[in-house]
C-alpha cells in the first residue's frame, strides 16, 4: 500500500477512543466480538491474539485483560514468538477483523460508518506512518491502512445495508484460537438457539 | 460391590427423601445391573471417586452454600449485615411452579427467617437496589438467558428499564448458582449483547457460583469435569450422531484425545474414556428404544441446545431435589416400558 496525503480539513480522524469518532478505533469498548464461542472485549485483543496461533497461553494472556491497551503491550512482550509471516499477513487479519467488528455490531458499528459520509476516515498517530498518518503541517501523511480498511467496510458494507451474518476467515495458513481453526464466524447461531430455547423451555430446566 | 453402594448411598442417601424417595443400597444394585456385568464394579468405582470431589449437593449442603452466598454478598456489595442486604433485595421469581428457582427459593426462605428472622416477603421492601437470579445449575444458559432477557427489557413501576439500570449501576443483577459450565455461561453472556443490543450489560450481569465445570473445549487447556468421549465411537453412536438433524457444533461433539492436558477430574486418563463411553453407549442404546422424541435438545449424554449436533452435555453434578437434564441419561432416564431405570428419578422432565 502507498502513501497518501490528506487535507487534515476534509478528513474524519480519530485518536484516541473517547472522541467524537472513537469508536471507529480497535481499541474501543463496546464492540466486542465472539470467536469460536469465545468472547473478546475489543478487536485490538483479537487482532494481537492472532499473532501467536501456536501459543494459547499468550492469546489467553491477551484475550483476558480488560485494556486493549494492556493487551498490546503483552502482545510487544512476547514479540519474538510473532508467527514469522505476519508482516505478509497483518493487512489481510485486519480487514477480517474489522469486518467481524461490523458483522457482530451491525447496529452501531455500521452508523457511525456512515456518519463519516464520504469523507476519508483517518487514523491519526504520532508516529505510526502504516496504520495511520502523521501531521504534516495542513496535511496527515501516511499509509493509513487503518482508515483505508474502514472506508473499504463502509463503502462496500454500510452504504448499502449488506449486513453480513457470516464472516469467511482470511485467506491465511493457522489462523487459530486457542489451538482451534478459525473457520467461518456465523453470529447467527446464537440468535437461533435463543428462539428454539424459548420454545423448548416447556421441557427443560 | 455392596461396600461401593454403601459408599455411593452415604453420599447421595438424600436424594429426594423430600418426597418420600428412600436411597438404598439394593436401588443402586438395581441401577448397576443394568449394565454389562464386566462394568458394573468399574462405573461404581468410578462414580464413587467422582461423588467425593462434591458433585453432589445434599439438602443440607445447599443450605449451607445459600447462607455462604448471603454472606458473601454482604461483603462483596458492602451492606453492614444480612437484614440490610435483604431488605433491599429482590428474588426474583421467574419460572414456573415446580422448577428449581422456586424450590430454592423456599429453601433459602427457611434459612433466612431462621438465621436473620426476617421472611422473602419482607426482602425487597425497603429499597429495590439488588435483584438476585436463583437457580441450581446454569448448563446451556439457555433457561437464563430467556428469562432474563426478558426480564431486562420490563420496566419498573417508574417506567423504567431494568438494563438501563443495571448499565447505570443503580441496581446490581446477579446470577446465583451451585453450579455453572463454563461455555453456556459465554453463550448467556453473548445472548444478552444480541437479545439487549448492548455490550455493557455482558459484564454488568454478576455470576455467584460454588462449582464451575470446564466445558468451554475451544477455550484454552479446559478441565472438561464431565462426560465429554473420543472418538473413534461404535456404529450405533455414528449412526445415531450422523441421523440428528441438528446442523452445528459438529466439531466439537468428540474431545480430542489429548484433552484434557491433565487429568484432575477422573481417576486416571484410561478411566475417563471407559467410564464416558458406556455412559455414551447406553445413552444411544435408551434412546434407540424410544420411538419419537419432540425433544430436540435431548441426547444420550443428556439435554443441550437443540442446534448442537454432538452427544449432549455430559453433566455430572447432582442435587437433592432433581439431577439436570443434562446428565446422561442413565443416571435419569426412569421409564419402565423402554426398560431402564435411572439412578436418579426425576420430576418435570416433560417428555
Amino acid at each position: 500500500m502507498e502513501i497518501r496525503e490528506y487535507n487534515i480539513k476534509d478528513v474524519v480522524s480519530f485518536q484516541k477512543t473517547k472522541d467524537d469518532f472513537g469508536g471507529l478505533s480497535n481499541m474501543a469498548g463496546g464492540y466486542s466480538v465472539n470467536i469460536n464461542d469465545v468472547i473478546i472485549p475489543t478487536v485490538e485483543h483479537l487482532y494481537q491474539a492472532c499473532k501467536f496461533p501456536l501459543f494459547p497461553d499468550i492469546q489467553e494472556e491477551i484475550i483476558t485483560e480488560n485494556s486493549p491497551i494492556t493487551a498490546k503491550m503483552i502482545s510487544r512482550k512476547y514479540n519474538k514468538f510473532v508467527r514469522q509471516d505476519w508482516d505478509d499477513i497483518r493487512i489481510k487479519v485486519m480487514r477480517w477483523v474489522l469486518s467481524i467488528k461490523l458483522s457482530q455490531n451491525w447496529e452501531r458499528f455500521s452508523a457511525l460508518l456512515l456518519s463519516t459520509e464520504d469523507r476519508p476516515i483517518v487514523e491519526l498517530s504520532y508516529r505510526d506512518k502504516i496504520w495511520g498518518a502523521v501531521e504534516n503541517g495542513d496535511k496527515l501523511i501516511g499509509v493509513n491502512a487503518l482508515g483505508r480498511l474502514l472506508m473499504e467496510l463502509r463503502d462496500k458494507y454500510a452504504k448499502h445495508g449488506y449486513e453480513s451474518r457470516c464472516i469467511d476467515p482470511p485467506a491465511v495458513v493457522g489462523l487459530m484460537l486457542y489451538r482451534h481453526e478459525i473457520g467461518v464466524i456465523c453470529d447467527d447461531v446464537h440468535k437461533e438457539e435463543f428462539l428454539i430455547s424459548k420454545e423448548e423451555l416447556e421441557h427443560c430446566d | 460391590m455392596e461396600h461401593l453402594a454403601k459408599a455411593i448411598v452415604a453420599i447421595i442417601g438424600d436424594y429426594h427423601n423430600h418426597v418420600g424417595f428412600q436411597f438404598t443400597e439394593t436401588h443402586v444394585m438395581d441401577w448397576i445391573s443394568q449394565f454389562d456385568i464386566e462394568d458394573q464394579q468399574f462405573i461404581l468405582e468410578e462414580f464413587l471417586h467422582l461423588l467425593e470431589q462434591g458433585i453432589y449437593i445434599s439438602r443440607a449442603k445447599a443450605k449451607q452454600l445459600l447462607s455462604a452466598r448471603i454472606e458473601e454478598l454482604i461483603v462483596t456489595l458492602r451492606y453492614p449485615d444480612a437484614v440490610s442486604l435483604l431488605s433491599e433485595t429482590v428474588f426474583l421469581d421467574l419460572q414456573k411452579p415446580g422448577k428449581s428457582q422456586q424450590d430454592l427459593l423456599a429453601l433459602l426462605n427457611e434459612i433466612i427467617v431462621d438465621k436473620y428472622g426476617i421472611d422473602l416477603n419482607k426482602c425487597g421492601t425497603k429499597a429495590q437496589k439488588v435483584f438476585i437470579y436463583l437457580d441450581d445449575v446454569l448448563a446451556t444458559g439457555n433457561t437464563i438467558a430467556v428469562h432474563l432477557s426478558s426480564w431486562l427489557r420490563s420496566v419498573n413501576e417508574e417506567g423504567e428499564f431494568y438494563y438501563e439500570l443495571v448499565n447505570e449501576k443503580r441496581i446490581t443483577l446477579i446470577v446465583s448458582v451451585f453450579c455453572y459450565h463454563n461455555w453456556g455461561w459465554a453463550n448467556t453472556q453473548w445472548k444478552f449483547k444480541q437479545q439487549l443490543d448492548n455490550d455493557q450489560i455482558m459484564n454488568n450481569v454478576l455470576l455467584f457460583h460454588d462449582y464451575e465445570i470446564q466445558n468451554h473445549i475451544r477455550r484454552n487447556n479446559p478441565r472438561l469435569n464431565l462426560a465429554y468421549p473420543i472418538e473413534p465411537q461404535s456404529e450405533a453412536v455414528n449412526a445415531y450422531l450422523q441421523n440428528l438433524q441438528a446442523t452445528t457444533n459438529l466439531e466439537v461433539a468428540y474431545r480430542k484425545v489429548n484433552l484434557p492436558s491433565r487429568e484432575t477430574f477422573f481417576s486416571s486418563p484410561a478411566n475417563r474414556t471407559r467410564f464416558e463411553n458406556i455412559l455414551l453407549h447406553k445413552g444411544v442404546d435408551i434412546i434407540n428404544r424410544v420411538r419419537n422424541i419432540n425433544a430436540k435438545g435431548l441426547r444420550p449424554l443428556g439435554y443441550t441446545a437443540g442446534t448442537h449436533k454432538t452427544h449432549g452435555l455430559g453433566t455430572l453434578f447432582f442435587l437433592w431435589r432433581n439431577i439436570p437434564n443434562n446428565c446422561p441419561l442413565v443416571f435419569w432416564w426412569d421409564n419402565p416400558v423402554y426398560n431402564w431405570r435411572g439412578l436418579f428419578p426425576v420430576r418435570n422432565r416433560g417428555i
